[in-house]
């Protein structure tokens, strides 16, 4: 009311600016995209200026508010009408224009045209038909005495349509007295979830605290406190049982210092550095003797991980969530830093690990003892046979070089695998890796023992000292390929082979017992004799260990330990994890892979058009509006689309049409009447 | 719009001054007002209808003798006249219905009205058609048929002649494409008239030639018939040109759908015709050849009759033309548009004009029949000027209202 006349300055230059989408446009749409169901400030003061600037823009949002009110979104129809309803109040012109069209706004928001229903989500064009009688009794209160066409429209839609505006009036009452209603169960039920967790903080917390503390007297039995070290035992030993090392440092060892220290006086200048070794723990404990300690501190370990942990955390979350008081959080959050912190102290102190050794230790040796163990490869047989090699049978020297010429092609694969021959301490293994036999080597104290040299390479070594003409010849065995004794290497030496034959047996459940088989169930192999001279080798690559695992978080606190190349059966696709097992993000992690690396300058176009669609994609989805294509997407719409589409009923009518009629021919096509 | 602005507006004061001069004839000024005064015309806001009708109004008419009751029938069978004398002093008017024959009563029509014309000599009868087969001929003052002719397959339209003299005869339209003559006087059919291929939807005799007939129908056709010579048309009116040649005349066609509303001017030159191709014709009755006026396109979907007006008080006259929720008002020799009536909600079914006050009923399929008045109102509130609140709230309807909370 306060503003001015109207006073409309006409100026070009929203005509210069047309290509471009002028600011009404790009107002309404970003309005439109954000789903927005009032007009708040800022918007409110850009309309305005708009709105003031000229006619031309009124009379170009008044164009664009129609056209989106037709959309056929309900989310998109209510913001445009926020738009239209704010503007009716306050501006004059678009008022005017606004009542002309009349009509059509109201079949659009109130759907008073049954042929054209409001369009989904459904529950927005309710608020939308809601919206709009509350909007529209406001009109006709204010300028209905100026715009006949209000009470023409009120009593139109009363009289024609039955609109019932005391209803939708009604209607929003019940609906925020409904609200009301949820918001007030909700309550309840908050309250009674909140009395839940309160009685089982009560129940649970001296247990928790118990564990704690017992936690605690492990540690304090394990690592005796600064003030309980016994500092003259440890000089007198120099390194003493609790891995505590004592070094002497003196900066000058003068006979001057040795005289004072004779006499008992302390030099000002001597200085003791104490370390302590944490993994020096787990030496003693055999020494010590304290493993029922440790495996005290071990359970109420476990216990923390699997019980009570999660049950703390579960308390801090339900109490944050149902909003308990800061008092009442106060206990479960200290008793979870406690918690925290007592495991950390618990794996600081590479307890964890020791135990885990000491857990499997048992089996673990057992079974170190009794598997394979490393035994010389049999060099000499080998070279006996090939060194006195029997001439081949004449007539097989085609097949014979096939053999070598595979031979040839599992040379490469020996000479590659000879190198990697099995051992008990393999050179793949790492020694972070605790299922490894070096792990479990170093966690015993003991060290690596050096590798053996290779028996092969000696027994070459002895026979070259010997002759050096077999010598040479024995290097060349050594390079050459070696097969497993098999059926071609069987008959090798017979020189007039029989073709193999199959027996066909024809089981009889009757007779068990029969006669020898007649001649003609006796068939020669369709290969003949090359079935026996023949040899397959399967190469099917090398076997390259896994050497990442899961490492995903399980529910006891632990990472998953399985070992999958590419996807864990229960956690997906296998991504990088930190030590929490937290997913790294892709990007800080350099992908090591060769052959993607080889690969991604041919995939560089592919994936940079990708890019640019996700792009598009991303940019459409910063509208806030439901999509309605998603929401009709439900199965039973796509199933109707199969079964309902017209050729499909066809073919159902059809065939039931024929089945009819030849229901009807069988039961009258021999009357002459019915025919 | 085509309209030229100030062509015709005249300056008030100089056209007085040119009459007082005798350089304009007190017609000429006379039609200056008249045409300044309608194409002013709005939506009244001092008069209304009462709120009677309980489906779509179908058919309006006004009688002639004093312009002064209003038939209108309905779609469920009720007729309804209105007094529009009835002055009560104040200055909000409802017009109130006087009589009527309501829906299911013993005499009422079955299904729908499709025409209701007032005997044009005297308002003591009137008649009515509807698709019940039925025509009716009413006696006002008992409000009971005084005759009853019937066609097989429901009456669609049907007129009576103004100016005839001479004979009494009512041309009915019908779901068959014969038009049958009824005659007052003998109470029974009389005459065929066959040219149609489809069904008539359309009739109208001729204001000044009591034996002229139009008839409009389903098969686009716009026949011109004498009514003494039923052997065969005498016009077709053909938008091609091609309609004097009679062996043409089953070819012509002067629009490309239906034929659905025929409206003589009151010279009785020439003719209107609607057509569901969406175009308004104005055909001239002595060439028999289109005229050249080049109206808007007007969406019309309805395959009934549609009942247009024209002010026949003005040069030149304006033709008021339904089109679905909207009235065109046109320039008919210029085919310019004036106006855009907006006020219905839903379609418009039939319209009339009332030439003493200058104003025009519409009726439609919203149940209401709205006033349009082309005479100035005073509005209430500045002939009341003590409420000053209210005026204030009118004065901001008018007013951008701008809230300064907002920023500037």
């Amino acid at each position: 009311m306060a503003g001015p006349k109207k006073h409309y300055p006409q100026n070009g230059k929203t005509k210069t600016e047309k290509p471009k989408p002028s600011p009404a446009k790009k107002f309404i749409e970003t309005f439109i995209n954000d789903a927005k169901r009032s007009v708040p400030r800022e918007d409110a003061k850009q309309l305005k200026d708009m709105c003031r600037e000229s006619l031309e823009n009124v009379l170009e949002i008044y164009e664009l508010v129609m056209t989106n009110l037709c959309k056929d979104h309900a989310e998109v129809r209510f913001a445009v009408f926020v738009i239209l309803d704010h503007l009716v109040r306050r501006s004059a012109s678009f008022r005017q224009k606004i009542i002309d069209d009349l009509p059509r706004v109201l079949e659009m928001t109130l759907g008073t045209n049954p042929q054209i229903p409001l369009p989904l989500p459904k529950n927005v064009s309710q608020d939308l038909k809601r919206y709009t009688a509350e909007c529209f009794l406001d009109w006709k209160e204010l300028y209905g005495r100026h715009f006949r066409q209000l009470e023409l429209a009120e009593l139109y839609l009363k009289e024609c349509k039955w609109v019932e505006f005391d209803t939708l009036v009604r209607e929003v009452e019940v609906r925020k007295m409904r609200e009301e209603e949820t918001r007030r169960k909700e309550e309840a039920l908050r309250m009674k979830r909140l009395e839940k967790l309160r009685e089982e903080i009560v129940e649970y917390e001296g247990d928790v605290r118990e564990t704690v503390t017992q936690l605690q007297s492990c540690f304090k039995l394990l690592v005796p406190l600064m003030e309980e070290f016994n500092l003259d035992a440890a000089d007198q030993n120099g390194s003493n049982e609790k891995g505590i090392e004592a070094v002497q440092t003196e900066d000058e060892m003068n006979p001057d210092t040795i005289s004072l220290r004779q006499h008992g006086i302390a030099h000002p200048n001597f200085s003791v550095t104490i370390g302590i070794k944490p993994q020096g723990l787990q030496d003693d404990v055999k020494e010590t003797g304290d493993a029922d300690v440790k495996k005290s501190a071990y359970d109420q370990y476990l216990l923390i991980v699997n019980r009570w942990l999660p049950m703390v955390t579960k308390w801090v979350h339900g109490l944050q969530k149902f909003q308990g008081t800061k008092d009442e959080l106060e206990v479960p959050e200290f008793l979870k830093r406690e918690l925290e912190r007592h495991m950390e102290r618990y794996i600081e102190l590479g307890l964890k690990t020791a135990n885990k050794h000491k857990g499997r230790g048992a089996s673990d040796e057992e079974s170190s003892d009794s598997d394979f163990e490393a035994v010389e490869e049999k060099q000499g047989f080998e070279e006996e046979a090939k060194s006195d090699p029997v001439p081949g049978p004449s007539g097989l020297q085609g097949s014979r070089t096939r053999v070598m010429s595979h031979a040839g092609v599992l040379a490469q694969a020996s000479t590659s695998s000879s190198s990697q021959e099995w051992t008990l301490v393999s050179r793949d293994e790492r020694e972070e890796d605790p299922t490894t036999l070096q792990c479990q080597i170093k966690a015993r104290g003991g060290s690596l023992p050096q590798p053996e040299p290779h028996p092969s390479s000696l027994h070459q070594a002895d026979l070259a000292s010997g002759m050096s003409s077999i010598g040479h010849k024995a290097k060349l065995l050594a390079k050459a390929p070696k097969l497993p004794f098999d059926i071609d290497l069987y008959h090798w030496e017979d020189q007039n082979l029989e073709a193999p034959t199959i027996a066909m047996v024809r089981s009889d459940a009757n007779q068990i017992w029969s006669g020898p088989l007649p001649e003609s169930d006796i068939l020669l192999d369709p290969e003949g004799v090359s079935a026996l001279r023949r040899r397959t080798i399967e190469f099917t690559g090398q076997f390259q260990p896994v050497e990442t695992s899961c490492n995903a978080p399980l529910p006891s606190g632990k990472l998953c330990p399985r070992r999958d190349r590419f996807k864990c059966p229960f956690h997906g696709v296998i991504v990088p994890r930190d030590s929490e097992g937290n997913p790294v993000a892709e990007n800080e992690v350099s992908q090591p892979s060769t052959s993607k690396n080889a690969v991604e300058p041919s995939m560089q176009e592919e994936q940079g058009q990708k890019k640019k669609k996700n792009k598009r994609r991303e940019k459409k989805k910063v509208s806030r509006l439901t999509d309605l294509k998603a929401c009709q997407n439900t199965a039973r719409k796509r199933l109707e689309k199969k079964l309902m589409n017209r050729s499909s009923v066809r073919r159902v009518a059809s065939a039931m049409d024929a089945q009819d009629k030849k229901k009807f021919l069988d039961k009258f096509g021999n009357q002459f009447n019915y025919q | 719009m085509r309209r030229r602005k100030g062509s015709l507006t005249p300056c008030v004061t100089s056209n007085i001054m040119n009459m007082r001069m005798g350089v304009l004839s007190t017609t000429a000024v006379q039609n200056q007002f008249s045409i300044a005064q309608l194409e002013r015309m709005q939506l009244s806001k001092k008069k209304e209808f009462e709120q009677t009708f309980s489906t779509s109004i179908c058919s309006m008419d006004l009688e002639d003798v004093e312009e002064r009751y209003l038939l209108s029938g309905i779609g469920d069978g009720g007729l309804f006249i209105h007094d529009l004398y009835a002055v009560n002093g104040s200055s909000r008017l409802t017009i109130k219905t006087i009589c009527k024959i309501p829906t299911g009563s013993t005499h009422a029509h079955k299904y729908g009205i499709q025409k209701v014309q007032w005997y044009p000599f005297d308002t003591g009868m009137f008649t009515s058609s509807s698709l019940d087969e039925k025509l009716k001929v009413w006696d006002t003052n008992t409000l009971k048929p005084a005759g009853t002719f019937t066609i097989q397959g429901g009456i669609t339209c049907h007129h009576m002649s103004p100016v005839a003299v001479k004979h009494c005869l009512i041309a009915a339209c019908s779901r068959s494409p014969v038009i049958k003559m009824f005659d007052l006087k003998k109470g029974s059919a009389v005459h065929e008239l066959r040219g149609h291929r489809e069904p008539a939807i359309v009739c109208c005799w001729s204001p000044v030639n009591e034996f002229f007939l139009a008839t409009g129908g389903c098969d686009g056709k716009l026949l011109l018939w004498d009514v003494r010579c039923t052997k065969t048309c005498l016009l077709a009116f053909d938008r091609k040109g091609t309609n004097m040649k009679p062996t043409h005349k089953d070819l012509s066609r002067a629009h490309e759908g239906y034929v659905n509303g025929i409206s003589f001017m009151k010279s009785g030159l020439e003719v209107m015709s609607l057509g569901t191709d969406n175009q308004l014709r104005v055909w001239s009755m002595v060439t028999g050849l289109q005229k050249s006026v080049c109206f808007n396109r007007i969406p019309t979907e309805r395959s009934q009759h549609t009942e247009m007006a024209i002010a026949n008080n003005s040069r030149p006259e304006f033709i008021f033309v339904p089109s679905q929720g909207k009235i065109f008002m046109l320039n008919t020799r210029t085919g310019a548009l004036v106006k855009t009536l907006l006020g219905h909600f839903n379609s418009v079914n039939c319209c009339v004009f009332r030439e003493k006050d200058q104003e025009l009923y519409s009726g439609g399929r919203d149940r209401t029949i709205l006033v349009w008045s082309a005479i100035p109102e005073l509005d209430e509130e500045t002939a009341n000027s003590d409420e000053k609140c209210t005026t204030t709230t009118t004065v901001s309807a008018m007013q951008d209202a701008w809230s300064d909370d907002e920023g500037t």
